[in-house]
């Protein structure tokens, strides 16, 4: 028996489905156009025309082109995408967990872990090892070692989120002053180095840095929309999502191992790169709400924007000079941030 | 039948319930009430399966809750906690939908899309289906909640102060069917009340728990005793018989 | 004459004039580099990109070098010392034109800007290499040679060789030669004197003037000042506490009670206080300046204050090749007597006179009282 109000709900809940479908495929082309930008813009100011026609036929292009397009640049411009991917998503799932909107893939000390860790490797030379391999590796150990710490306090007797974040600050504190002590004590270039480190950058991409945090993407952010029905439900509060079967130590143990694991993996090749995994939650929430179906893929793709986004501006900001990135996402994040929360306009798809 | 035998519930070293022994039928709605700390919430999310007892068993259809038969036992009950929160941020629609997340893929099916219309549209809320919780009334967030709690297909209905914030008529209106699918569907209910008279209304039986952890289990016409509520609420109170022959209670003060 | 004879003259003369007139084919030559890296250069390299180093580059390569130069770290000259940058430029204004691939310590160095420019030969400092990292394997990999040079480290066979490395890669083998002569011998003659003398070490307490008297500027170990006056016979106070260069505390120096003290100073204009030397700076100046310090708090007790046995040296004359002029300096302070022949100041212009395309006007070396050491 057709119940017309019900059929209306039915193709209302479709139409808003496919609403946000064509909003995730509208930023991905953004997302594309973006990427040749980013691709076009570097100190060495080279004609947009060269750049395509090396893009598209790199076996007939002049060797230093290719160089720049191949080696530097589009490795640079596929780290933003998988980068962004990386901290948007992380984020929107931290903000979800910790029920928190100012929470961030940072917020549990994960970055500060990972600063401390590439500063100790810095300062001891990576002992010997090559620092390409070394400082990632040392970055992404500690970052899951703090993850484990926060891990094993949130559930040492079920506390709640409020302690795990005030846990979290607890170790951000506490890795940022061994991390100080450490400057303290280093030499000025490794002084140098590890500030180096800690502003972010992309600079430094190569296609192997690349492959490998892509490769760390493919797999958590899969597992990450396993989860993403009961992340909705986690909206509804702790006890109701418990009372839907939400098995909440679970939930929290994969989602942190997770995005711990995709966050550090990102953050140890460009440096604690800020705002993308506080501000691309936001942006997708104004777009498509709190179903973390596409909340989560959505939060991806928008810091990959702003991550690509940045780049290109910290390559014209000032023409020929290639700003750390880290430093246009902080210094352009904040404002921006602000107006976002002083407009709280909501889009409603 | 949902039966607790013996059972003992504590926070920590401190007993809230103490050998309580009772029995829950199907289609029979069960009001849990007491005053405040009495351990109406504890004993609800202990029925659940969320509160570990101290010592005792509870059983339902002669099954024990278990650890290993956890995941089983809860999967036949829907609780609804008392849990009051901020910006919840999803619609009617999604939040009714998360009634059947076991059965949830990243494509929703449209089976489950039609049940949980289907339960949006039982009660009235069919044109605010995507309206988001938060702009929603007190009355009609309960009623999305509980319509999602109905969408689990529960042998067992846990409601925890379900109408407290609510205003009389969706008070009632809730209530009312709260009673009607306990029956329709005949689901073991029990519902915590404030409200001594609402509960006298709708339930079919009461249980009182008292802050000496004793209880008190019967129809509203034999739990409702002056000398009994002075004791277990203090206050100063009235029992009368109304129009229709049930028991109301008229407070006349809190006793000093 | 036969004809034969002629033939052949011809011919020999013939093959004499081609021999000048044919543009001498790019050899690919074999250097190792100061960090013992084997690197294939083509020489002559006719688009170097100099990191650093670029009076020293000067001075081993003659001017002409400087031409075949197509880019630099511009900030690492113009920034950070602009008196000398300006000096030069006014002597070869196309230093300006040159394309500045940025300064690795703010990280602002593009490898990139380097890779547009298609050098055949990329020189670096030993600092910049360890700055730049994973890019300098980048580099290399693109086909790009990069040679690392250093005169920042105390080991002086290091200096030689970097010299010797500029030397070849630049074809003045002689003129890089006589170089390392004049420095082996300026530092051999201050070790052996020092040696016979036998006399007890004079504590010294060494500082970087760059931060005024009101706060602490930074002290060395066995590190550029703190290892020059370690060559020149000193026991530097701040040696054991300090690896590289680090600020020590004011107590540790008014308990050492140094007995000379030589203050570092350069061209610091914009700073109210520091230690003024260098290029355009009078000796008035720098002395009011190095006066300065001696109102520290208990430093009037100290001996090399009481003894007016307090220095200034110019920052700019250390980690580069006319350092030995500096070491002459820091052996007269510490040995009076035993050195009074040296004229360091003398020496450090000479060096320029001959070698470089400019001669420094200012103060680089200072004592206290004008005359006495």
């Amino acid at each position: 028996m057709t119940n017309p109000a019900v059929d209306l709900v039915i193709a209302m809940h479709r139409r808003i489905e496919r609403r946000r479908m064509v909003a995730l495929l509208g930023l991905l082309l953004l997302l594309g156009g973006l990427m040749v930008l980013d691709i076009a813009t570097g100190p060495a100011l080279l004609p947009i025309s060269d750049v395509l026609a090396t893009l598209a036929g790199p076996a007939e292009a002049d060797m230093t082109l290719r160089a720049i397009v191949w080696d530097l640049r589009l490795p640079m411009a596929l780290m933003a995408l998988t980068v962004g991917v990386a901290l948007g998503t992380s984020g929107a799932t931290m903000q979800t967990l910790l029920d928190n909107p100012l929470a961030s893939p940072y917020t549990l000390g994960l970055a500060a872990a990972a600063g401390f860790g590439a500063a100790l490797c810095i300062q001891n030379g990576g002992w010997g090892l090559n620092p390409s391999f070394i400082v990632p590796f040392c970055a992404f150990v500690m970052a899951c070692l703090a993850a484990a710490t926060i891990y094993g306090v949130g559930n040492i007797r079920g506390m709640g989120t409020d302690t795990m974040v005030l846990a979290g600050i607890a170790l951000l504190f506490m890795f940022h002053s061994l991390q100080s002590l450490l400057q303290f004590r280093a030499t000025p270039e490794v002084g140098q180095q590890i500030v180096f480190w800690l502003f972010g950058s992309l600079a430094k991409a190569t296609w192997t840095s690349v492959q490998i945090t892509a490769l760390a993407c493919l797999i958590a952010v899969p597992l990450l929309m396993r989860e993403a029905w009961k992340m909705t439900a986690l909206r509804l509060g702790e006890q109701r999502a418990r009372a839907l079967g939400v098995n909440i130590v679970w939930l929290r143990f994969v989602t942190i191992a997770l995005i711990s694991f995709m966050t550090a993996t990102a953050i140890s090749f460009v440096g604690t790169i800020g705002f993308i995994g506080l501000v691309a939650p936001h942006l997708s929430r104004l777009l498509v709400g709190e179903d973390q179906r596409f909340l989560l893929p959505l939060s991806g793709l928008v810091g990959a924007l702003l991550l690509s986004a940045a780049s290109v501006i910290s390559k014209i900001l000032m023409p020929g000079v290639l700003v750390p990135v880290g430093i246009v996402t902080a210094v352009v994040g904040v404002p921006f941030f602000m107006h976002l929360i002083l407009s709280r306009r909501r889009l409603a798809l | 039948m949902l039966q607790v035998r013996d059972l003992t519930l504590a926070h920590g070293d401190l007993k809230v319930v103490e050998r309580l022994s009772l029995s829950f039928r199907n289609g029979e709605l069960t009001a849990l009430v007491g005053p405040n700390g009495a351990g109406k919430s504890t004993l609800l999310r202990a029925l659940f399966g969320d509160h570990r007892a101290s010592s005792g068993e509870i059983l339902l259809d002669g099954e024990r809750l278990t650890p290993a038969s956890h995941r089983a036992w809860q999967s036949a009950i829907s609780y609804m906690p008392q849990e009051n929160r901020g910006r919840m941020g999803l619609s009617a629609m999604e939040t009714v939908l998360l009634g059947s997340l076991g059965r949830l893929t990243l494509h929703v099916p449209e089976d489950e899309l039609r049940r949980a219309a289907i339960a949006l549209d039982q009660f009235g809320l069919a044109e605010i289906s995507h309206r988001s919780l938060d702009e929603l009334s007190g009355g009609q967030k309960q009623l999305v909640f509980f319509a999602q709690a109905l969408l689990r297909d529960p042998r067992v209905m846990l409601l925890d102060e379900p109408v407290s914030a609510l205003d009389l008529r969706h008070q009632h209106l809730l209530m009312d069917d709260v009673r009607r699918l306990c029956r329709e569907r005949s689901m073991i209910t029990v519902v915590v009340l404030h409200d001594l008279n609402l509960a006298v209304r709708f339930a079919d039986r009461l249980v009182m728990l008292c802050p000496d952890m004793t209880c008190v289990d019967g129809t509203p016409a034999q739990v409702l005793d002056q000398a009994l509520l002075g004791r277990v609420y203090g206050v100063d109170t009235r029992v009368s018989l109304d129009e229709d022959g049930h028991p109301w209670v008229q407070v006349r003060g809190a006793t000093r | 004459m036969s004809r034969s004879f002629c033939r052949r003259t011809l011919l020999a003369a013939l093959t004499a004039v081609a021999a000048f007139a044919a543009p001498s084919a790019a050899q690919p030559t074999k250097v190792t580099d100061v960090i013992g890296r084997e690197v294939t250069v083509a020489l002559p390299a006719k688009r170097i990109m100099l990191g650093f180093y670029f009076e020293d580059f000067l001075a081993v390569g003659g001017p002409e070098a400087m031409n075949r130069v197509v880019g630099i770290s511009k900030a690492a000259w113009k920034d950070w010392r602009p008196q000398n940058w300006e000096v030069h430029l006014a002597k070869r204004p196309s230093l300006d034109q040159l394309a500045d691939v940025g300064e690795v310590e703010v990280s602002t160095f593009s490898v990139e800007k380097v890779i547009a420019l298609k050098p055949d030969l990329v020189i670096l400092a030993d600092w910049q290499a360890k700055g730049i990292g994973a890019d300098l394997e980048r580099l290399v990999r693109l086909g790009i040679p990069v040679v690392v040079t250093d005169y920042h480290t105390p080991d002086l066979a290091k200096h030689s060789a970097s010299t010797r490395l500029f030397g070849k890669l630049l074809g003045t083998e002689k003129r890089a030669e006589a170089i390392v002569k004049e420095q082996e011998d300026t530092v051999g003659l201050i070790r052996e004197r020092v040696a016979r003398s036998g006399r007890p070490r004079p504590k010294i307490y060494i500082e970087l003037g760059n931060k005024g008297p009101a706060e602490q500027g930074v002290s060395y170990g066995d590190y550029m000042w703190g290892a020059m006056a370690n060559d020149a016979g000193g026991a530097n106070i701040t040696r054991q506490v300090v690896k590289t260069w680090a600020p020590v505390s004011p107590e540790q120096v008014l308990a050492a009670k140094p007995e000379v003290i030589l203050i570092a100073g350069s061209e610091w204009r914009k700073h109210a206080t520091a230690q003024l030397m260098g290029e355009g700076v009078g000796a008035d100046e720098a002395r009011a300046r190095l006066n300065g310090f001696l109102k520290r708090p208990g430093w009037a007790d100290l001996p090399a204050v009481k003894e007016g046995r307090v220095h200034a040296v110019y920052h700019g004359a250390s980690r580069t090749i006319p350092q030995h002029a500096a070491l002459q300096h820091v052996a007269k302070i510490l040995y009076p007597d035993l050195f009074a022949d040296l004229d360091p100041e003398t020496t450090y212009r000479n060096f320029y006179r001959k070698y470089m395309p400019i001669v420094p006007e200012g103060t680089f070396m200072l004592n206290l009282t004008p005359g006495k050491v």
